[in-house]
């Protein structure tokens, strides 16, 4: 058979429709624009791609996405070290970075335990946690993984392994969403949100 | 509670049926194949969820159609309101799409729009019921208490997640012989070591707290189903000896209680359940036994014995809806009178409560005694079509 559509595009289209919520519709469109583009654009964009792959490492101390090890949260003077949260994944950091409030560091878990899919304690960044907190210089750990079973099947075991070892040990708060409205939450979430509720 | 009107579009073997119902006994009369049944399945979909008989959508939305709808007109005592469910099939390649519910028109979740409508039914495969494994009786019995207790539908959903994970962890344990990195012991693959209790800890937490709950009220609704299942049984097979229990794993009458007891139950059971890699505590090794002069029924009853056990125990749930609910539940029979003798099926006939509605099959009209015809709409289905 001819081959109507050129190698390199071909294999362009074939990369592209790998990646997550794109299809190959999308895949092509995407293709025609990279072939259409400036050299200096298309160049920009295999640079970046490859960067990523190169460029990035896991700090060793809080296991997040970084240029550099320790990364610039872990190395910052601003931010205090004394108060660690334990996320799930990269982007809960960003979450989180984004409200602006939180002044401390973090603990990236990569992951959280799921039995059902394979991933124990031992596949999270959990027993390099334990270890941090027993360097010392640590007060309160934040448990900041998702509300879901998974995460406080996490959360659970993070507090059972540190123990009563003088951290202070908090769970992010659970309830209504802002700017929500009381009437189309669901059961489970309000009854969370009477169980959490604070004095005025 | 009645159902007053159904919409069936493109569900089965019906392309579109609209009806009003008006008369308190509706009698839907055909040939095998002709799509009775199939209403009766529709009523049973809305009220329920489920099919007795589909184990998937696409069985259920007519050979040709992307989707089927039924709609029902539900009116009780304080209210009417109408609950639609639109199932899909979706063309091979694409993707599945989850069911839709309105109420009123407007859209909901799954667990507010059942239970709008209670339903007791019986169809000819629940005569195995007592014979079956116990899976079906505990399904049977979710499906009952759910009618009343919507939250139950929820747990045992979510009970059933924290035993697929649990029992994945059970194995993963048994399967180890790495030491976990946090374990101090030295526990060898399938002992309980520290490092294990720990990993196992959250999921023996929830499974207790949603086996208390679940398993309790089974029990009191087993508890309060066993005078109107000893007067029913009593009047169709003159079986006095007959008795229903809830055949639990553990003992107590409130959830406290009995989440003390499965805690300890799973601490006696832990090596086992490690060993085996499976979940050997819960609900869910709980059955529903019926027992005749003290011993188990399936091993010695005979198919009509069976059938009347199964058709007092219907009765019973639908007078243990009417205690809870407030109201009637809406009889669905399934063929089931050509299948009595003529003294059982006079016996079922004044069983069934004459404010209640009663929506029932047959083949032919001969096959339905006088007391019920005589109260009844005949409605002539022939080839998904209602006459």
């Amino acid at each position: 058979m001819t081959q109507v559509l050129a190698r390199p595009l071909a294999r362009l289209i074939d990369e592209l429709s790998k990646l997550p919520g794109v299809g190959p519709k999308t895949a092509q469109r995407l293709a025609y624009y990279i072939l259409r583009a400036s050299m200096s654009d298309a160049d920009a964009l295999a640079s970046a791609v490859r960067a990523v792959k190169t460029d990035l490492r896991y700090c060793s101390t809080c296991f997040n996405i970084a240029e550099t090890d320790p990364c610039a949260v872990c190395a910052a003077d601003d931010r205090d070290h004394a108060m660690v949260c334990v996320v799930e994944e990269p982007l809960d950091v960003l979450a989180i970075e984004r409200t602006g409030q939180y002044k401390g560091v973090y603990h990236v878990l990569h992951g959280a335990i799921s039995p059902l899919n394979g991933v124990r304690p031992d596949d999270l960044k959990i027993a390099p946690l334990v270890t941090r907190i027993k360097g010392g210089g640590i007060t309160e750990l934040i448990l900041a993984t998702n509300p879901n079973l998974e995460g406080e099947a996490t959360a659970m075991y993070i507090a059972q392994a540190l123990g009563t070892g003088g951290v202070r040990v908090t769970r992010l708060a659970r309830g209504l969403p802002m700017g929500g409205d009381l009437e189309y939450a669901d059961e489970v979430t309000v009854s969370r949100a009477l169980e959490g509720r604070r004095a005025l | 509670m009645r159902v007053t009107r159904l919409l069936i579009e493109d569900f089965r073997n019906y392309a579109r049926a609209e009806r009003t119902i008006a008369s308190a006994v509706t009698a839907l009369v055909g040939r095998n194949g002709a799509g009775k049944t199939n209403v009766l399945e529709a009523i049973h979909l809305i009220a329920r969820g489920d099919s007795p008989r589909a184990r998937d959508d696409t069985e259920l939305v007519r050979w040709g159609a992307n989707t089927a709808r039924v709609s029902a007109r539900v009116e009780r005592i304080d209210d009417a309101r109408t609950v639609d469910v639109v199932l899909f099939s979706p063309p091979a390649g694409e993707r599945r799409r989850p069911r839709r519910y309105l109420l009123d028109g407007a859209g909901k979740r799954a667990d507010e729009a059942i239970g709008e409508l209670a339903v007791v039914s019986f169809f000819p495969e629940d005569v195995q019921l007592l014979a079956e494994a116990p899976s079906a009786r505990r399904r049977y019995l979710d499906s009952m208490v759910a009618q009343v207790y919507r939250r139950h539908r929820s747990e045992t959903r979510e009970y059933q997640r924290i035993l697929e994970q649990r029992n994945s962890l059970l194995r993963a344990l048994r399967s180890d012989v790495r030491p976990s990195a946090l374990e101090s012991g030295s526990a060898g693959a399938g002992e309980a070591g520290p490092g294990r209790t720990m990993e196992l800890s959250f999921w023996d937490a929830e499974l207790v707290r949603l086996a208390a709950s679940i398993s309790l009220r089974r029990l009191e609704a087993v508890r309060e189903l066993v005078a109107p299942f000893r007067e029913a049984a009593t009047r169709f097979s003159g079986a006095d000896s007959l008795s229903l229990a809830y055949a639990a794993q553990v003992e107590g009458d409130t959830i406290a209680e009995r989440a003390t007891a499965y805690q300890a139950l799973i601490g006696q059971k832990r090596d086992r359940e490690l060993w085996q890699g499976t979940t050997l505590v819960g609900p869910h090794r709980e059955d529903l036994a019926v027992s005749a002069h003290g011993r188990a029924l399936p091993t010695f009853a005979s198919r009509g014995e069976q059938r009347s056990a199964v058709l007092s125990l219907k009765l019973a749930e639908a007078a243990w809806i009417r205690d809870r609910v407030g109201e009637l539940p809406v009889f669905l029979l399934d063929d089931v009178l050509s299948e009595l003798d003529p003294g059982r099926r006079d016996a079922l006939v004044d069983a069934l409560p004459e404010d209640a509605q009663t929506v029932l099959t047959a083949a032919f009209e001969a096959g339905i005694p006088e007391r019920l015809i005589e109260r009844a709409d005949v409605l002539w289905v022939k080839d998904g079509a209602i006459a």
